[in-house]
C-alpha cells in the first residue's frame, strides 16, 4: 500500500473533522540497489480520534536471501519458530543466520545470556494464524497506533459558581506488522502537552509528560452551555526493520506527531441563593487568682464569684449556643465551625492597678487574659454582695461548609459576684 | 475607852480578810480579762490569716470561691502558734496551735460549730483552750481555770 493512498484511505473513514497533519516519507538505498520507503501519516483528529499509520515497502524482495535460492551469498537466513509461548506472545520467531559454505548459524546466542536469548535483535512476535514462515514475500509491512480520548464533565450540571472537573483519558489500540522481510513498528510516543478550552473564555495549558489522563478543575460563573475542549498533543517514533541478504538487520527510526482532540458539553445552572445564618454565641470565662495553673480547663462560666480586692484573670471562651448555618434556596445545608479570634471589654474601668488591668475599648486576640479587680463592697464597712455586669465583644469568625468564611462581632456579657463579710468573732 | 479599843480590833480582824478578798479578786478578774483579750486577738487574727487561703484550682473549675482546707487549717495553727509566742503566761503555744479546734467551713450556709454565728461564706472557725492561773485568788483555794477563745473569719483578701 502506498503512503498517499494510506492517508487518503483513513481520511474517509473518519469522516468528520479529520485533518491529514503530516505525512513524512524517507527512502533508504538497501544492500542489492533496491529502495526501501518508510512513511508516516499522522492523521489528527478533534472529535474523539486520531491515528499514526506508518508503513515501509521494498518493491525488489531481495531481502535476505531466502533458502534455496539461486543467490549465491555467503550466508543465508530463516525464521524458526521457538518453542517458548506465553500468553501474551503465543508465538515467538526468530531469524538464524548460516554460513552457506559450512551449515552453521553465525548469530548464535552469547553463551552466558539468559534464555531465550537469540543474540540478535531479530527477535519477533508474530500472530498465531500468520507466521513469516511458508509466507509469500510481500512487498510492505505495516504499523498504526489508533488513539481515541473521551471528555467528560463531572458533575454534569453544576451550579454557576461551583467547581466542575474536566477530565480526559486517552486510550490507545497498536497494531505492529512484519513478515519475512520486514517489520513496521510504533516505537514510542507520549503525550507531550494538553491543551483546554474551557468554552467560556478560558483555556489552560498542562505539560505532563507521559500521563494518559487529566483532570482539571475550573468554575463556570454565569449559568448556561458551555462546550470543554481538550486537545492531547502526541509525539512518537515509528521503526522499520530491512533485512538484508545476510539477515542482518537494518533499523529506519522516524519521529511523527498528531494531535488528538475531543470535547463534552458542560451546564452551568443558575447559582442558588445562599444565605449565611451568623453564630450565636455567647462569652464564658475561666477565672484565676493571679496567673493560670495548670491545664487548661474545658468548661467556661457565665457567671462566677470575685474576690473583692484580687487582681483576677479571666480566660475567655466562647460559648456556642448555635452555630453559624449554611441555606441554599433557603434549605439548611449544614453547620459551620466558629472559633474566637479576639475580644474587647466595653465596660468602665475596674479597679485593678494601672497599667495591670484591661483598659475598656482595646481590642484583643483570643488567649489574651482579661484582668479585672473590684473593692467594693467595702472591706471596712461590709454590706450586701455586690453584683456586676462586665461586657465584653467577643470576635467571632465562621467557616461554613462550602468553605465561605465570615466575620462576626457579638456584644455579650458575663457577671460577678463579690462579697465581704467583715464580721468575725 | 478600853469599850472602844476593843471595837476596834473587832473590826479590824473581821473586816481586814473581807476587803483582802475583795482586792484579790479584782486584781484576778482584770488580769483574766486582759488574757482574755488577747487570746481573743490571737485566735481572730489567724483565723482572719487564713481566710485568704483561697482553692485557686477549684475556683477555675467552678467559678466558685472556697477555702483550701488542708492550707487554710495550716495557716491557721500556724499563725495561732505566732501570736500566742510572747503571750504571758502561755508556756507553750505550739501546744495550743498543735490542739486547737480548727474547721474550715465551704459548704454554706451553715453555723459555726463553735460559736453557732451564721456563716454564709466559706470560713475558717477556731477555738482554744488555755489554762488561767489565778494570782491572789490561789490563797483561797482557787488556782486555775480554763479559757476558752473562739473566732470565725469569712474568706477574703
Amino acid at each position: 500500500m502506498k503512503p498517499a493512498a494510506t492517508a487518503a484511505k483513513a481520511v474517509a473513514a473518519l469522516g468528520l473533522g479529520v485533518a491529514l497533519v503530516a505525512t513524512g516519507a524517507t527512502d533508504s538505498q538497501g544492500a542489492s540497489g533496491s529502495v526501501t520507503t518508510v512513511s508516516i501519516a499522522s492523521v489528527s483528529g478533534y472529535e474523539g480520534h486520531a491515528f499514526v499509520y506508518a508503513q515501509v515497502s521494498n518493491s525488489t524482495f531481495a531481502f535476505p536471501a531466502p533458502t534455496g535460492t539461486g543467490h549465491q551469498s555467503p550466508f543465508f537466513s530463516e525464521w524458526v519458530a521457538q518453542p517458548i509461548a506465553s500468553p501474551t506472545c503465543p508465538w515467538i520467531w526468530a531469524v538464524y543466520v548460516f554460513d552457506r559454505a559450512t551449515n552453521r548459524q553465525i548469530n548464535t546466542p552469547p553463551p552466558n545470556s539468559p534464555p531465550p536469548n537469540f543474540g540478535t535483535t531479530t527477535v519477533l512476535c508474530a500472530s498465531p494464524t500468520a507466521t513469516p514462515v511458508g509466507q509469500p514475500p510481500q512487498a510492505d509491512a505495516a504499523a498504526r497506533l489508533d488513539l481515541d480520548l473521551q471528555v467528560t464533565v463531572s458533575p454534569v450540571v453544576a451550579a454557576a459558581g461551583s467547581t466542575s472537573r474536566v477530565s480526559a483519558v486517552l486510550s490507545n489500540a497498536l497494531t505492529q506488522d512484519l513478515n519475512l522481510y520486514l517489520s513496521m513498528a510504533i516505537q514510542d510516543w507520549a503525550v507531550t502537552s494538553w491543551s483546554i478550552d474551557f468554552g467560556d473564555g478560558q483555556m489552560a495549558t498542562i505539560n505532563t509528560p507521559a500521563a494518559t489522563s487529566i483532570q482539571v478543575p475550573h468554575v463556570y460563573q454565569a449559568a448556561g452551555l458551555y462546550d470543554a475542549r481538550v486537545v492531547a498533543f502526541i509525539s512518537g517514533h515509528a521503526q522499520a526493520a530491512v533485512y538484508d541478504r545476510y539477515g542482518t538487520v537494518h533499523l529506519l527510526r522516524r519521529p511523527f506527531s498528531v494531535e488528538v482532540g475531543s470535547h463534552a458539553v458542560a451546564t452551568a445552572s443558575v447559582r442558588p441563593s445562599r444565605s449565611y445564618m451568623p453564630p450565636q454565641a455567647q462569652i464564658g470565662v475561666v477565672p484565676y487568682i493571679g496567673l493560670p495553673i495548670g491545664a487548661p480547663t474545658t468548661t467556661a462560666f457565665r457567671h462566677i464569684d470575685g474576690l473583692r480586692g484580687a487582681l483576677t484573670s479571666l480566660s475567655v471562651q466562647l460559648l456556642i449556643l448555635r452555630e453559624g448555618e449554611l441555606l441554599i434556596n433557603g434549605a439548611p445545608r449544614g453547620f459551620g465551625q466558629s472559633w474566637l479570634t479576639g475580644w474587647r471589654l466595653d465596660g468602665a474601668p475596674s479597679d485593678a492597678p494601672r497599667g495591670v488591668g484591661t483598659v475598656p475599648g482595646a481590642s484583643h486576640r483570643a488567649g489574651e487574659l482579661l484582668r479585672l479587680q473590684w473593692n467594693a463592697p467595702n472591706h471596712i464597712l461590709g454590706g450586701q454582695a455586690r453584683d456586676y455586669v462586665v461586657p465584653v465583644t467577643l470576635f467571632v469568625t465562621t467557616r461554613f461548609p462550602d468553605n465561605h468564611v465570615d466575620s462576626y462581632s457579638i456584644a455579650s456579657s458575663f457577671s460577678v459576684s463579690v462579697n465581704f463579710a467583715a464580721e468575725s468573732g | 475607852m478600853i469599850r472602844s479599843r476593843g471595837q476596834s480590833v473587832l473590826y479590824a480582824v473581821l473586816l481586814m480578810p473581807t476587803l483582802i478578798l475583795v482586792f484579790a479578786l479584782a486584781v484576778d478578774m482584770t488580769s483574766l480579762q486582759m488574757q482574755k483579750l488577747r487570746l481573743r486577738y490571737a485566735v481572730d487574727l489567724a483565723t482572719v490569716t487564713a481566710a485568704t487561703a483561697v482553692d485557686e484550682r477549684y475556683y477555675s473549675q467552678t467559678g466558685r470561691l472556697r477555702l483550701d482546707p488542708a492550707l487554710a487549717t495550716a495557716t491557721t495553727r500556724d499563725f495561732l502558734m505566732r501570736n500566742l509566742t510572747g503571750v504571758p503566761g502561755i508556756p507553750e503555744p505550739a501546744q495550743v496551735a498543735a490542739t486547737a479546734d480548727v474547721s474550715i467551713i465551704n459548704q454554706t450556709p451553715a453555723a459555726d460549730p463553735y460559736t453557732r454565728a451564721y456563716l454564709d461564706r466559706p470560713a475558717v472557725c477556731a477555738r482554744i483552750r488555755v489554762p488561767y492561773r489565778f494570782l491572789l485568788l490561789g490563797w483561797i483555794g482557787l488556782r486555775v481555770v480554763e479559757m476558752t477563745v473562739a473566732a470565725s473569719a469569712e474568706i477574703r483578701t
